[in-house]
Formats: structure tokens, sequence, C-alpha cells
């Protein structure tokens, strides 16, 4: 189940060729060598598919592994107002990107 | 290596042993998982081991008392394991290992209080740690590594045995994250359904009785996996929780975390705040929240190019790259404003070829064809409300509301 949305592929990368087996990983780390690109991409199948086409894997040592330590007082941080931001999107155009912007399509104006 | 007489490696043994056996007899769980974390190089396990190297006839005296007979069965194979570690014979050791701790579980079943769980989370750790470098070894000499995926069965049947009414069931979280570590190595995944629908569906569980530690990796792995499969309010809940919970000193959980869960925020129109960059060195997400609050399409794709390696990784670019359509809604959006503020009136019609030279002026060459192409993708999938005037080119905007918010959910795929 991937979901692509189709439009123009300008930046849209090809993902090389990578080894597609634990095996293949783990030989690759004994040689140290290092391959250009991987994808890791999971799928929650019905069934597992045919190993190798859908299922690659990262490519070094899982380095999100997430440390188990010992248990702590469970006082959970509810700080999430001041980690995160949604009222970003206004409409402010003062910035200087906006300014930018607005030169660069009233000189094409103006061109044109 | 300091000299080790007979005499000291019988004792060191003996020592063992007696430790061993008062473990188990005073069922003293903390006692007993120290002598069981091999792959730790504790001082005790090394003196051990080359005790046991020197000392060939472990198992004699373990026959010598009747004390030991309980426990000959976990200590006989464990005894091998540990030599063969010190020896570097990783394959060796796995292999021992997994027959004691088949006799571990054993016990462990008819043990009726939760009293060894200490022991046994020791037991589920080693196996997976020792069957890595198992797997390794055998890689080496291009065998085929089969041993992760042994200990996996191993752990799915200690799962089974934990899977009860009685007070060992707080176990089998733990028990079920050492088995997303296993999956996740070997890439599958697919294997961590059965186990998490016995968590979130089996009655014997209530997921608040497990201990914080063990809630908070499940719900990482588990978040990680609503990321693979673009279910991005699920791993919002699940990412949302590991963070609000953990540990707060354990940073570099944090940064993991967060790693997942911002470009899970970033699809659903939320920005995470500078600072929370910088404390958790993800500053490979600053362009990219830069390029959202800007509309700069230019900005994104080098933020992509430039940290491509990483989040290829980690798995997490095809989700940045699909951020690419908020980002023409924010540019349009900028351009729908800079019309309004020179004529009001106008400002609802878009004509494609203000929109093209935009995008030149951001290096995107396209023409007015493909620019039509991705007006009508905003439309459809909503972020942008209007039609089109295919004739004279135009996007003619809806009057209110023209660039619908995302409001905390994904865009439609």
């Amino acid at each position: 189940m991937h979901a692509h949305w189709e439009g123009p592929d300008y930046s849209r990368k090809a993902i090389l060729d990578v080894p597609s087996s634990y095996e293949s990983v783990l030989r690759l780390a004994a040689e140290k060598t290092s391959p250009r690109k991987v994808l890791v991409r999971f799928e929650m199948a019905t069934e597992p598919k045919a190993a190798a086409e859908n299922v690659k894997i990262d490519l070094f040592e899982d380095d999100d592994e997430f440390e188990i330590n010992e248990e702590w007082e469970d006082r959970a941080e509810e700080k999430v107002a001041e980690q995160w931001e949604d009222d970003w999107d206004d409409d402010d155009v003062h910035d200087d990107f906006s300014q930018q912007l607005r030169k660069e399509l009233e000189n094409n104006i103006k061109k044109s | 290596m300091a000299y080790l007489s007979m005499g000291e490696a019988h004792r060191r043994i003996t020592e063992y042993l007696n430790r061993f056996s008062d473990a188990v007899l005073t069922q003293d769980g903390s006692s007993l998982k120290q002598l069981l974390s091999i792959s730790s190089n504790s001082p005790l396990l090394l003196s051990l081991a080359d005790a046991l190297n020197l000392f060939h006839d472990s198992n004699r005296l373990l026959k010598q008392s009747d004390r030991f007979s309980q426990i000959s069965e976990i200590v006989s194979p464990l005894f091998r394991s540990i030599q063969n570690f010190r020896l570097g014979n990783l394959l060796d050791s796995y292999n021992a290992f997994e027959k004691a701790a088949n006799a571990f579980i054993q016990e462990f079943r008819n043990w009726e209080s939760a009293w060894a769980l200490e022991a046994l989370y020791v037991i589920a750790y080693e196996i997976r740690v020792l069957a890595e470098r198992a797997d390794r070894e055998l890689a080496s000499v291009g065998k085929t590594p089969e041993k992760l995926k042994g200990a996996g069965s191993f752990l799915m049947k200690v799962f089974g045995v934990l899977a009860g009414k009685g007070p060992k069931r707080v176990g089998a979280l733990y028990v079920t994250c050492q088995l997303f570590k296993i999956y996740f190595k070997l890439g599958t995944v697919h294997l961590c359904r059965s186990v998490i629908r016995s968590i979130e569906t089996a009655r014997i569980f209530d997921f608040e009785e497990f201990p914080i530690r063990d809630k908070v990796t499940y719900m990482y792995y588990t978040g990680r996996l609503e990321v693979f499969n673009e279910n991005f309010p699920a791993a919002d809940q699940k990412l949302s929780y590991a963070l609000t919970h953990c540990n707060p000193h354990r940073e570099a959980n944090i940064r993991m975390i967060l790693k997942y869960l911002i470009p899970v925020k970033l699809s659903i129109g939320i920005l995470p705040k500078n600072w929370l960059l910088e404390k958790y060195n993800l500053i490979e997400y600053s362009n990219i929240v830069q390029a959202l609050k800007r509309g700069d399409l230019r900005l994104l794709r080098h933020a992509l190019q430039e940290h491509e390696d990483r989040f290829l990784r980690s798995g997490v670019y095809l989700v940045l790259e699909k951020l690419e359509l908020q980002v023409y809604q924010r540019l349009v959006k900028k351009i729908y404003f800079i019309q309004k503020q020179k004529d009001p009136s106008k400002a609802h019609q878009l004509k494609l070829e203000v929109i093209v030279k935009a995008l030149k002026w951001l290096e995107m060459d396209m023409d007015v064809d493909e620019v039509e192409c991705i007006m009508s993708i905003l439309i459809y999938k909503n972020l942008m409300k209007g039609y089109f005037a295919h004739k004279s080119k135009v996007v003619v905007l809806s009057k209110q509301d023209p660039f619908p918010k995302l409001n905390g959910k994904p865009v439609n795929s």
C-alpha cells in the first residue's frame, strides 16, 4: 500500500539499487562497504510478501533503537503548547521572502 | 592475564552456583538477574568465564550437590554460553544460551509469583543481543544468518507464557518491545501485527498496568509503524504519547521520538518551534519548516537534497517530499495576498502565468499546463477552493476560505 500522489515528477529521485535482505546487510557490514541510498519501507501485509522487492532494510545499526532503561516516575510533561505552533499559516506578507516574491511578480508584469 | 589457579577457578564456579541456587531458593529476582547478563561483560561474569575456561569439569561440580539439581539444566548450558562468549565464539555462545533460556522458561512457568520477571527481562534482552552477534559471525563467513529469527520465535513462546491471568502478565509488554526490535532489524515488521493485536485486544491485558518505560517504548515503535503506513493521525497520537511520558532525562530517546513525530506534525500542518529542533539536534528539519512557512519550494527541494541520506535512512523521505503540496498551497496563498493588496477586486482571479513566473523565480521550470495540473491537484485535495477557467488560464478562487487549513488532519489522499 503506497500512497503516492500523481504529479510532476521533477522532484522525485531515483532510489538506487540496494541489497534487499538481512543477510546481505550483514555481509556488507562485515565488509565495511557503504552503499548509497536506502529506502526504508515497511508494509503491514496480510501475508509476508515474496521477500525482496517490498522490504528494504536499514543498512546501518538501527540507530533509532529506543533505549529501554529503568522505570521512572511518570510526570506526563504536558508542555505541548510550548513545543508546537499551529497558527503560523497567517495572512502576513511582510516577511523577506514575500517582499522578494512581490518584487519579482511586479517586475514581470512590467516586462510583459 | 593474571595467573589463575585451579583452586581459585574452582572457588569462583562454586560461588556462582551458590549464588544462583540461593537466588532461586529465596526468590530474589534482583540477585538472579545479575548472573544472567552475559553480554554486559560484568567483572563477575568475566572472572567466571576465565575460571570455566580453566577448570573444564564444571558439570561435575553441578552434580556434586543436590542443591544444584534444580538449576543444573539451566546452568550447564549457561556455563557453555559464558565460556564461548569470552572466547569470541558467538554462534556457540548463542546456541548454548538458547538452551539455557529454554530451561529457564520451564522453571519460570512453575514459579507462581512474578518474582523472577526481572531475571526474565535479562534473558529476553540477552537472547536478542547474542543472536545479533551470532548472525554477524555467520554472515562474516558467508553463512545464512538465522539466529535472530530464532530468538524471535523463542520470545513469542515467552509471550505466550506471560499471556495469562496471573501477575506475570505485566512482563508481556517488555517482551513485546524486544520482539519489535527484532522485527524492525530483520525488516519483518508484518510480524508485529499479531503481538500488537494481543496486547491491544486481549482482555487479560490492561495497558495502564504495564510499566511506564515499556508503554513509552511500545508507543514509539507502534508510532513508527503508523508513520511507515502513512496513518498520520494514529502516528501523531502514539508518538505524542511517547513524547509526553518519556523520561525527560533520556534525551537520546526524546530525539528519536521527535525524529518521527516532526514529519507527522508537518503533514498535519503543525510546526515544531525552533528551540525544539535546536535542543534535540534536529536542525535537518529547520529548512523544511522554513520552506512551509514561506511557501518556498526551492528551499524545500534544497533541504530534501541536503539531508537526503539521513531522511532515506530513517524512512521519512517520502513523508517530507509530500509536503510539497502544502508548500504550493502556501505559495499560491501568498501570491493571492500580494495581489489582494494591489487590487482587492481582482485578487481571487489568479492567472496561471503569474504562478509560472513565481515558480521560475524559485528555479522551477514549468509550463502553463504543468501548473494547471498542480492547481487541479490542490483543488482536488481541498487545499484550494475554486474552479478552473481553462480557456483563459485562470484559477477563480472561492471568495470564502479559498485556502482551507488542515486543522490537524493530513492532506486528503
